[in-house]
């Protein structure tokens, strides 16, 4: 498992031997006698707790430390397309787009300029390292976007790290079970309110209409409404089922009815909820899965580069 | 700082950081990357949040000491690498704890303020 710093353990903490020699001259030679210091024995090792528990992530901000060797990610749609796998992603990603629905094309606008857009490559890494799988995503050209006409609105709530901990201890308290879902390809679910022009993606081209653009339904990933389109999107369906939206935290929701209690976080599209009953969060999953296409995770077991680990 | 020795603090109790200490460094997206970085971490590490706290007040114009401060939390979170919020069963009776240092800064005398929020035997806030 790469981890970015060593385990406590295996920090190479100074030999005994070495110290018993050279460190005393130096450690000791202000002391009035050999007084034996912890420097001077070696035993540097801190002492552990044992009521906290390990909660490190392999995708850690510091992961810069990491020195797995992987294939190179392109830049460029000339570099990607020498590549068979890159290919592939790229095909994926354009027919789940088109199945989505999220633009239909029109002629080429005189009134509204049109945001250019590009293919980015990413490689997912499994949590040992290895390659999980090639990921390309169309990404249009945020910043040709202009205020006040293309979007108005941006800002989307995010969960509020003491809520976590706030739920967390609750569904400890209570033996409730958390769950986890991730909604795939979250930011194309969300509905657009304003009128959005595009040109169309790099080898895609409809050769009969050449000129016309894409004319966008659907949020695309990195336009500037795009977090905004799929919380408004997601808190609706939240609401049609019954839920309501705390007044603490507006990433919140809670579902009281007689006796079922559902709480539900939302990090833009990564969820968990967790009830005092199982079936009430299946059916919740299911009705989810109804809406949007979901992975179900599971258990928590990380969230936000926090691991969770339990012991019930 | 892979071959960084552990240290067993988050910072050197009783010293205070001020602005005018050190050297100003000029690149500073390195220790605003650093900060940030430990900000993450506070999420399940309390203990450090003091200090990351100390450190952030100074992310305009950051010095030598406050590089040094940035480091010694890098340092203190290898040596305590496996710890973690651990959340248990208890009441669920709401402490609240907080202090304050009655304008400790030493450049403009402004107060800290800490607090620490527990559910029952769980710190939440």
């Amino acid at each position: 498992m790469p981890e970015i710093f060593a385990p406590a353990e295996s920090i190479p903490s100074p030999s005994p031997d070495i110290s018993s020699t050279t460190q005393p001259s130096l450690e000791c030679s202000s002391l009035p006698s050999r007084m034996i210091t912890r420097s001077v024995t070696g035993s540097l090792k801190p002492k552990q707790l044992s009521d906290f528990h390990l909660y490190h992530s392999t995708k850690h901000p510091l992961k810069a430390f990491h020195t797995i060797i992987l294939p190179p990610e392109p830049t460029t749609f000339s570099q990607a397309s020498k590549s068979q796998h890159w290919r592939d992603a790229i095909t994926a990603e354009y027919n789940a787009l088109i199945s989505n629905g999220t633009w239909t094309l029109c002629p080429r606008p005189s009134h509204k300029h049109v945001i250019r857009n590009k293919w980015v490559y990413k490689l997912k890494q499994k949590s040992d390292g290895t390659i999980d799988r090639y990921k390309a995503r169309l990404v249009a050209k945020s910043f040709e976007q202009q205020d006040g006409i293309d979007y108005t609105k941006t800002f989307s709530p995010v969960i509020k790290p003491a809520t976590i901990r706030l739920i967390l201890a609750l569904a400890v308290h209570y033996d409730w079970i958390i769950w986890q879902l991730d909604v795939s390809n979250a930011f194309l679910h969300g509905q657009l309110t304003n009128e959005v022009f595009m040109e169309q993606p790099q080898g895609f081209v409809d050769s009969p209409q050449s000129d016309s653009v894409c004319r966008l339904h659907k949020s695309l990933c990195s336009l500037k409404q795009a977090p905004r389109a799929w919380f408004q999107r997601l808190s609706q369906v939240l609401l049609d089922l019954g839920f309501m939206g705390s007044t603490v935290d507006t990433s919140l929701f809670v579902f009281l009815q007689e006796a079922v209690r559902i709480y539900v976080l939302i990090y833009v599209d990564d969820i968990i909820v967790t009830s005092n009953k199982l079936t009430a969060i299946s059916d919740l999953i299911t009705k989810l899965q109804y809406e949007f296409s979901m992975k179900d995770l599971g258990p928590l077991s990380y969230f936000l580069g926090i691991q969770v680990h339990r012991n019930r | 700082m892979t071959g960084a020795k552990p240290y067993q603090s988050p910072c050197i109790s009783g010293k205070k950081l001020s602005k005018f200490d050190g050297d100003p460094l000029p690149d500073s997206s390195l220790y605003r990357h650093i900060v940030g970085a430990l900000q993450i971490c506070t999420l399940t590490r309390p203990d450090i949040a003091f200090s990351v706290n100390q450190l952030c007040q100074f992310l305009h114009a950051h010095t030598t000491t406050h590089f040094t401060a940035a480091k010694r939390v890098l340092r203190y979170l290898k040596s305590t690498i496996e710890h973690g919020i651990y959340f248990s069963k208890g009441s669920l009776q709401l402490y609240g704890y907080c202090d304050s240092d009655w304008a400790g800064s030493p450049d403009d005398r402004h107060s800290t303020t800490g607090y620490g929020i527990f559910l029952g035997p769980c710190l939440i806030s």
